[in-house]
């Protein structure tokens, strides 16, 4: 079998052939939560443990996981599907609108819950780890008229589809018929899928969770291991019996999605393995569907196999960095992934992403830079971490397309600050750093200045914050003389580190007296 | 010596002799380099920001950031080369015999600096003439009588070396001890990495002075002995020492802040020094100082590696 890896080039240019495909997403659309917890110990009535809860954040989840995804992809997706006319059903259709999904044609039916799957988070080292799930989902099949609804704008929305996705999420039912249960993918609704399909001549991608075996006669079916094990595809199968199955279902093409192993895909010319990216994996949650998301637009907008591979295990190697279902966009993958030269992940996903060398900066800023990207950069010890910071911060990333905040080392800092600073350590500050979204790209110098590290990288804009005249921002004749420029950002709000900790220091006197 | 005390035109001096000849050994290295290490230290002045008390951290963090940025290893290896000829030239022609000359005779060596006080294409600092009528030569302070004395007496002497091309001056200084006192145990301690044009150990050793003494490297390429920095050797072998000659200006601004009263220095001074118990000591004199003078009530010098208390 050909291994087929995950190389560091750019997907630039198939990014830009996905953009503004029109897909259809149809399928069951379900509400993700993720709750923090605490955990504090056993309840008092019963033996069991006792959480404290914190805060939740909801995302789209199963179908419009997947929406949300080719939206972030640069797709013009519409949703199809049937939610419930439920606070539930409210924040669905809002997450999928606020992603860029068309949520025009989702019905809403009045007494259905919408799925909701609620999964209950502590926290761990690396990430939330999951504690407990809890799903509500549909226990009776859609309504008649809420059907009919679905098969009239089903129509509508294919007319001028490139891809239709369904995504059968149900597995209330068990593996008999789909939607058998509460699910949206019924038979007869696959039936006017292919019509429509055939009509249009949009692509025909699925999934299902229960019943793949339904999805006959589409292009591509896109499964984990057991999910494409129900259509009877062992997992060392030979190139001959797996073709057997994608005759006997009538199917183009199946992709089996393996985790950290990466994806296996199939089709008249044999077994392709897509190998994974190299990833700190912090939750699993939505990988799959990024992969599919990537791998099926990138199909749709021309790609070859190979190349669309590739790109679906970047998506899926960036899904996994991250907590909870939150999807890839484009801009993620424009990056390429991390060259070995980087330096191990010190603290957390953020960091593992963010957190380079100079030499590894370097290159990976090269193809922003041959896009015509600007790079901003700004430099400081970022110690006691304060609204001042974050401003200047966001203040410098709204200067360019990519922020790098070149931090002075705990060496650094004392020999620039004086005894007893840092008083927050490297590791600390760089996670601090790494964890904003204003920041893309954080790298450390051991100097007492940052001209070796502006030198290097030769940004297009110097960023200094604090009330400085240009000739005393250190670094301006390096960058002006290429072209770039300084810009000085002022304070605000009377934030500075040694005003602030002087604050601090007083309240604590205060505090004690 | 605090760094305050000291002119700030200190802190800039070498930047340009430094790029100048980081720039011989490598030509691509960017003119705005040096502005740009102009620029971050006159912020850091003008604005009144934080820095190191004591003028040799503050230099010897200034100074290393230097070969930092600018990449390079030792941009003074041809100026150390052309002392080191000149000294041999004049010890070839001066060959002081007593060991009153051989002192003084090091102490005006300690003008041959083209580190700090040097300016961009200065000639030589160093001729025969210098070294006229050395015993005769006025010092500013002049403890040599008390030198002579514990000369007389010691069993171990350690020398604390500072210029390149000097060094050949006080290895005389230990070829004529040695004649005089065959018993004595003899040690010279030097840099262990370049630091503008100071010796260093290495340098030391590749000239032969492991055949006259104890070559030991302090372990740093810092201005004096930082305590946090000093190799366990040159420890050893400084505790060991009943005499210790300090050479030159970064030696005497060092440890005027403890108490080593076993210490003299031997200097040209090429900056003021400040010092409540010695005032002031002006620039451009030669001092042969005893630390009797200064250490009572200062702390004594003692070795704390990274990570003690």
């Amino acid at each position: 079998m050909e291994a087929h890896g995950c190389q560091q080039s750019s997907f630039g240019d198939r990014l830009d052939a996905m953009a503004g495909l029109r897909v259809v997403v149809l399928g069951d659309f379900f509400l993700d939560e993720y709750v923090e917890c605490r955990l504090v110990g056993v309840s008092p009535e019963m033996p069991v443990p006792r959480l404290e809860r914190g805060d939740a954040c909801r995302r789209p989840g199963a179908a419009g996981n997947l929406a949300a995804g080719l939206a972030a992809l640069g797709a013009r997706v519409t949703a199809l599907g049937v939610v419930g006319d439920d606070a539930a059903g409210d924040r669905v259709s809002e997450a999928l609108r606020v992603a860029g999904v068309d949520v025009e044609s989702l019905v809403r039916e009045p007494g259905r819950p919408t799925p909701t799957v609620t999964r209950f988070t502590t926290p761990a080292a690396g990430g939330p780890r999951h504690y407990l799930r809890v799903d509500r989902v549909p226990r009776e099949e859609p309504s008649r008229d809420s059907l009919a609804r679905l098969s009239h704008a089903l129509g509508e929305a294919l007319a001028d589809a490139a891809l239709v996705f369904v995504a059968d999420y149900d597995e209330a039912g068990g593996a008999g018929s789909p939607g058998a249960a509460g699910g949206v993918v019924r038979t007869e609704v696959l039936q006017r899928v292919r019509e429509a399909a055939a009509k249009s001549g949009a692509r025909l991608f699925g999934t299902s969770r229960l019943r793949p075996g339904a999805l006959s006669g589409f292009e591509v079916v896109i499964g984990n291991q057991r999910e494409v094990g129900l259509l009877g595809v062992a997992p060392e199968a030979s190139a001959a019996e797996a073709r057997a199955v994608l005759e006997e279902h009538e199917l183009a093409a199946l992709c089996v999605t393996c985790g950290a192993e990466g994806a296996q895909w199939l089709d008249a010319e044999g077994w392709r393995r897509f190998a994974p990216r190299p990833s700190v994996e912090v939750d699993p949650c939505g990988a799959g569907d990024s992969f599919a998301a990537a791998l099926a637009l990138a199909l749709a907008s021309g790609a070859g196999v190979d190349e669309a591979g590739r790109l679906a295990a970047a998506a899926g190697g960036l899904a996994v960095e991250r907590a909870g279902t939150e999807v890839v966009d484009a801009a993620r993958l424009r990056r390429p992934p991390a060259s070995p030269a980087s330096p191990p992940p010190r603290a957390g996903a953020a960091v593992a992403r963010k957190l380079r060398t100079l030499d590894a900066l370097g290159a990976e800023l090269a193809p922003l830079r041959a896009a015509g990207g600007r790079v901003v950069f700004t430099n400081g010890c970022f110690d006691v971490f304060h609204p001042g910071h974050l401003r200047l911060l966001r203040e410098a990333r709204a200067l360019g397309d990519c922020l790098v905040v070149a931090l002075n080392s705990d060496r650094s800092t004392a020999a620039n600050k004086g005894p007893g600073r840092p008083v927050i350590a490297e590791p600390e500050r760089v996670e601090m750093l790494a964890g904003l979204e204003a920041v893309d790209y954080v790298t450390v110098f051991d100097e007492l200045t940052p001209v070796h590290a502006i030198a290097r990288l030769r940004p297009d804009v110097l960023v200094k914050g604090g009330n400085y005249r240009p000739d005393e921002v250190v670094g301006r004749a390096l960058v002006e003389e290429q072209g770039g420029e300084v810009v000085i950002v002022p304070q605000r709000g009377g934030f500075d580190t040694g005003a602030f900790m002087a604050a601090v220091s007083r309240a604590s006197d205060g505090h004690r007296s | 010596m605090k760094s305050w005390e000291r002119e700030v035109s200190s802190h800039f001096v070498v930047i340009g002799e430094f790029f100048r000849l980081a720039r011989e050994e490598d030509a691509s290295l960017h003119p705005s380099l040096r502005e740009e290490l102009e620029r971050y230290m006159r912020v850091r002045l003008d604005r009144g920001k934080w820095i190191p008390e004591e003028v040799t951290t503050f230099h010897s963090e200034w100074y290393r950031e230097f070969y930092r940025v600018l990449g390079v290893r030792d941009p003074y290896r041809s100026l150390k080369e052309r002392s080191e000829e000149l000294a041999r030239e004049l010890l070839a022609e001066l060959a002081p015999r007593s060991l009153e000359a051989a002192l003084r005779a090091a102490v005006v060596a300690n003008r041959l600096d083209f580190g700090v006080a040097r300016r961009e294409d200065d000639p030589l600092p160093l001729a025969v003439a210098d070294f006229a009528d050395l015993e005769r030569r006025p010092l500013w302070i002049d403890d040599g009588a008390r030198l002579a004395e514990r000369l007389e007496g010691a069993r171990h002497v350690l020398l604390l070396a500072d210029n390149a091309g000097e060094a050949l001056f006080d290895l005389h200084l230990l070829r004529v001890l040695r004649a005089r006192r065959p018993g004595c145990r003899l040690s010279i301690a030097a840099k262990a990495g370049p630091m503008l044009n100071d010796v260093t150990a290495d340098e030391l050793a590749a000239q032969g002075a492991g055949e006259l003494a104890t070559v030991v490297s302090t372990g740093t390429n810092a201005f004096g002995v930082p305590e946090r920095e000093a190799s366990a050797e040159f420890a050893a072998c400084l505790a060991d020492a009943d005499l210790v000659l300090a050479k030159g200006q970064a030696h005497l601004e060092f440890w005027i802040r403890f108490g080593e009263p076993r210490l003299f220095h031997l200097a040209h001074t090429k900056f003021a020094v400040l010092d409540p118990a010695l005032g002031r000591l002006p620039a451009g004199v030669d001092l042969v100082l005893s630390a009797e003078r200064y250490a009572e009530g200062r702390p004594a010098w003692r070795r704390r590696p990274a990570g003690a208390a």
